[in-house]
């Protein structure tokens, strides 16, 4: 079935096609809360959570929506926020952070300790677009909705970060 | 962009990654219950509305009068309006045995209707709390849970506090002329949990109770009599059978009434030797801690004078603590006058033991030079003693509104006493139980309506993830 015709017939209650549409969405939306959370149990919590709200709100999708998931991972991002704002989150958040990067590192990993420590320091809506844009390999057409800005804005956040980053980068290798 | 820094940035995001297989069926199963939840909706939440009495099992005797289920005689008398501060369902961390967490769910909240039973099902995890199995329903406020010291035998006890013959009044109020029994029912378990069988109700109410293994103790309580009345009863088989062996001094009461977050002032450390705390404020001469090495027969009061520097100060004794036959902690909570409220302790002390309880010396403050970087936030302190060296104390406020839930945190040491590491934030823990230095379990609440949750910890308090709770079957 086409992906419109899955979107649509979601919309009226069809759980199959949801179904078939959330599936493929499950593991990156897991990654991406992971990277946020750098916590399974959280992180699993966010995906479920975020599904069944997003099973709950799919009726307001509009009719010529063609893929879930910018919407769905903008739900996740949204879960993933809502953990971090308890009060205790901050304390919980970054548990395994230090220990990894405590482990002995080769030397040639160096440079791989520093971009750990970079991406570490960034917020965790920053660390967010850097996983939608390197790892899930997202367009900016569907990272801008993702995050509630516009593609433009996503891209030029990108820039910014990346330079932050690796400083010693091409202004032209970030703005492809 | 360069493909080598697409490759170092997933690298470093792989590094931590801890993938989750099987996570799209299990979000998937959720989605296709929850889709069969919702056909069942109305029925569900006219059950969840109908549901649970009843702020009393966690918040104690200061909600409860708030609520006023303990005015008047004969007649109790609920007023809602209030009973939006704590929202169930409710989690009490009942044991930790060598089997693992057990964890009571229960339904405390009920937006409307008279006062009904409240319903509670027990649970154990095998696996670090990722998946729960039910192992009991009861009705009654639970109370509390014990395991013997090697998990094969254990009890867990519940309290009907619901009355009966209630009648809605004007608003959200309801008259019952039958107070509730305050009753003591016992589930015992011979084989590690995996069953359970009733005992009988005990006939009279009960104000306190405490168990090690199948032997158990009760400081009972009269309704009618409007819970006076401090009959001592003891049990030896795990509540089949209970013998009067005497009663605490005429007047002596205590101020606790909070069920499930492991507060009762009573505790045996063998058949004879027994202490009560009746957290009353001490007067000279008069601590408010009662011991008995008779089994319950006679009660003498304790010997604790105020700590030097602080005789002017309202002191309240707790329940001592013991670490070995010798061994022995007490704390004491002290408010100064004009502390953040009324209930708020400004400072802990702690006195030692080395006679088993039967002198208490030497006060100190509980956490020593950490002291001034740890005043306790909230009526509901908590600490847990696991030995002689590993002591964790934290405390929380349940009381919305009186400006005590700021900046909660967790103290522990690891020597006795001696240094203390301060660790906040932290969540706002009611209870701790702690397997060994390292790992532990902590009921806690959260947000302005004080939602119960289960927190662990395998660092010994520094930080704490939350646990997933088992869903309640219908």
């Amino acid at each position: 079935m086409d992906p419109r015709e899955l979107v649509a017939a979601a919309r009226g209650g069809d759980g199959a096609a949801f179904e078939a549409l959330l599936r493929p969405l499950v593991q990156p939306a897991y990654g991406m809360a992971f990277a946020i959370l750098s916590d399974r149990e959280s992180a699993e919590d966010a995906v479920q959570d975020a599904a069944l709200k997003a099973w709950r709100g799919v009726r307001r999708l509009r009719p010529d929506t063609a893929t879930l998931r910018p919407w769905f991972l903008a739900i996740v991002a949204n879960e993933c926020r809502a953990i971090r704002r308890r009060r205790w989150s901050s304390v919980v958040r970054f548990a395994e952070l230090p220990r990894a990067a405590e482990r002995p590192l080769e030397p040639d990993l160096a440079g791989s300790l520093d971009l750990r420590r970079a991406l570490k320091r960034l917020s965790s809506d920053q660390r967010l677009l850097v996983y939608l844009f390197f790892v899930l390999d997202l367009p900016f057409e569907e990272i801008g909705p993702t995050l509630r800005i516009s593609p433009a804005a996503a891209k030029a956040r990108l820039y910014r970060i990346t330079r932050r980053l690796r400083p010693e980068l091409e202004t032209s290798e970030v703005s492809s | 962009m360069t493909d080598r820094l697409t490759a170092e940035i997933r690298s470093v995001f792989e590094s931590g990654f801890v993938p989750s297989p099987g996570l799209a069926d299990r979000v998937v199963g959720r989605l296709r219950e929850d889709t069969g939840r919702r056909h069942r909706l109305p029925w569900m939440a006219a059950a969840v509305v109908l549901a649970g009495l009843v702020i009393i099992p966690l918040a104690g005797l200061a909600l409860s009068a708030r609520l006023g289920l303990f005015a008047g005689l004969g007649t109790q008398r609920e007023d809602r309006k209030d009973a939006a501060e704590i929202q169930g369902p409710a989690v009490s961390l009942g044991a930790v045995s060598p089997a693992g967490p057990w964890l009571i769910v229960r339904d405390i909240h009920q937006e409307a209707g008279p006062p009904r039973p409240t319903h509670n099902v027990l649970y154990s995890s095998a696996d670090n709390g990722r998946t729960w199995s039910e192992r009991l329903r009861f009705d009654g406020v639970y109370d509390g849970m014990s395991f013997s010291r090697d998990g094969l035998t254990g009890v867990i006890w519940a309290i009907d506090v619901t009355p009966a013959g209630c009648t809605a009044q004007s608003g959200h109020s309801y008259t019952c002329p039958n107070p509730a029994s305050y009753g003591l029912t016992v589930y015992a378990t011979p084989d590690r949990g995996l069953h359970w069988a009733q005992r009988e109700q005990t006939p009279w109410g009960v104000a306190h109770v405490s168990f090690e293994g199948e032997e158990g103790w009760v400081i009972s309580t009269s309704v009618k009599d409007g819970f006076r009345g401090s009959a001592v009863y003891q049990t030896a088989d795990a509540g089949s059978s209970w013998e009067r062996m005497g009663a605490l001094p005429a007047g002596v009461r205590s101020n606790s009434y909070a069920f499930g977050v492991d507060a009762s002032p009573l505790r045996f450390t063998d058949s004879a030797h027994g202490w009560f705390a009746s957290r009353q404020v001490a007067q000279p001469g008069h601590s408010g801690l009662w011991v008995t090495s008779d089994g319950g027969r006679t009660w003498h009061e304790a010997s604790v004078p105020s700590p030097a520097g602080h005789e002017g100060d309202d002191m309240v004794v707790e329940r001592p603590s013991f670490f070995n036959n010798h061994q022995a902690l007490l704390p004491v909570s002290l408010r100064r006058h004009g502390g953040a409220d009324n209930a708020t302790p400004n400072l802990l002390y702690a006195y030692s033991s080395a006679d088993g309880g039967a002198t208490w010396v030497t006060p100190r403050p509980l956490l020593g030079a950490e002291a001034a970087r740890f005043q306790p936030v909230g009526e509901q302190w908590s600490g847990f003693f696991l030995d002689a060296s590993h002591w964790w104390v934290t405390s929380t406020g349940l009381t919305a509104g009186d400006g005590v839930q700021a900046a909660p945190a967790v103290a522990r040491s690891t020597d006795g006493g001696t240094s203390w590491q301060i660790y906040r934030p932290s969540p706002r823990i009611l209870v701790m139980r702690f397997s060994d230095g390292e790992h532990g379990w902590a009921a806690d609440v959260s947000g302005p309506q004080n939602t119960n949750g289960l927190l662990r910890t395998s660092d010994g308090g520094a930080h704490w993830v939350r646990v997933k709770l088992p869903a309640r079957g219908g």
